[in-house]
């Protein structure tokens, strides 16, 4: 006869508690509670210390799963435990969380998160006042995508195929980068409807090589 | 760092936790893609958080000729190190 557990002797939701924990204390942060009442610098450490708790308990709460008993906690799991025992002796194990819903909720989440995570790009692009800032964004945004592809370029294991995408892309791009500043110099000086189309043709084909790179980027990050 | 940025970090953080524990199981494969999916996430992150910075710099004021020498000079270097790269894989 199964027995169940009470709540707080399982090892997989004690570690799941001390990850709420944490979880609680990023959240908090988020609305700048930490900030209100400690210092920068204590808040930082106040991060680090919500961080580590979400790692350990999430950590913790693995391990115990992994290698320790998992008697049930409530009735219905004693109820639906009992059946396994009675129908498992031959069959698969189920009833369980599959790979395939981890996965969908993992990739849900990431999506979920990464739609609003061009917050800071889309408020470069709109913060750019004129046609010359328009074209020193892109060339931030240039610099901060080839800086990624060049750590990616570092990594022993990257195939020869994906590294040369990286570089062709980038040998591309760099003359189409180069030439925004000089354009952009010319129409700050004159203002003139002449430089201004130009300097928009030059950012139009940097823009569209700079999607080129972050496409091999992507490509890389995939296959690494 | 923005609540959006911490809210991503967040993620990330929950994503290597997560190939962390599908490893423990022994769902390597598994892990590996969860580690994938946490890298990529990571790195829109980073350039993300370096955008915030510029859009920040130009609400602060104009783009002065520093701006843009700083600016294709990292360019440049990292372009330089993409390209002096050879393939080992």
């Amino acid at each position: 006869m199964l027995e169940k557990i009470f709540l707080l002797e399982s090892g997989v939701i004690r570690g799941l508690l001390v990850a709420l924990v944490g979880l609680a204390g990023v959240i908090a942060s988020m609305f700048g509670i930490d900030q209100a009442l400690f210092n920068a610098k204590a808040s930082q450490l106040v991060d680090a210390l919500n961080v580590v708790l979400v790692a350990g308990g999430v950590f913790y709460a693995g391990w115990a799963r992994a290698t320790k008993p998992n008697p049930p906690i409530t009735d219905g799991a004693v109820a639906k435990t009992a059946v396994r025992i009675g129908v498992e002796g031959s069959v698969d194990q189920g009833g369980y969380a599959t790979l395939t819903l981890l996965g969908a909720i993992a990739l849900s989440a990431a999506v979920v998160l990464a739609l609003p995570g061009c917050v800071g790009t889309k408020a470069a692009y709109a913060a750019a006042g004129s046609p010359d800032e328009t074209a020193y964004v892109v060339a931030e945004h240039y610099a901060a995508v080839v800086g990624q592809a060049a750590a990616l370029a570092k990594d022993p294991g990257l195939p020869a195929a994906v590294l040369a995408r990286l570089q062709a892309a980038d040998r591309v791009a760099r003359p189409a980068i180069d030439a925004l500043r000089p354009a952009a110099a010319a129409y700050a000086a004159s203002k003139s409807e002449t430089d201004r189309a130009q300097l928009a043709a030059k950012v139009n084909e940097a823009v569209v090589k700079l999607a080129d790179l972050m496409r091999a980027v992507k490509a890389a990050r995939g296959g690494v | 760092m923005s609540t959006t940025d911490k809210a991503l970090s967040g993620a990330v953080i929950a994503l290597n936790a997560s190939a962390l524990g599908l490893q423990l199981l022994g769902q390597t494969k598994a892990a590996e893609g969860v580690r994938v999916l946490a890298a990529a996430l990571d790195a829109g992150v980073a350039i993300d958080a370096h955008m915030a910075d510029v859009a920040a710099k130009l609400q602060a004021g104009s783009v002065t000729e520093a701006d843009w020498d700083d600016v294709i000079a990292r360019v440049h270097a990292a372009s330089d190190e993409l390209q002096a790269a050879k393939a080992t894989g």
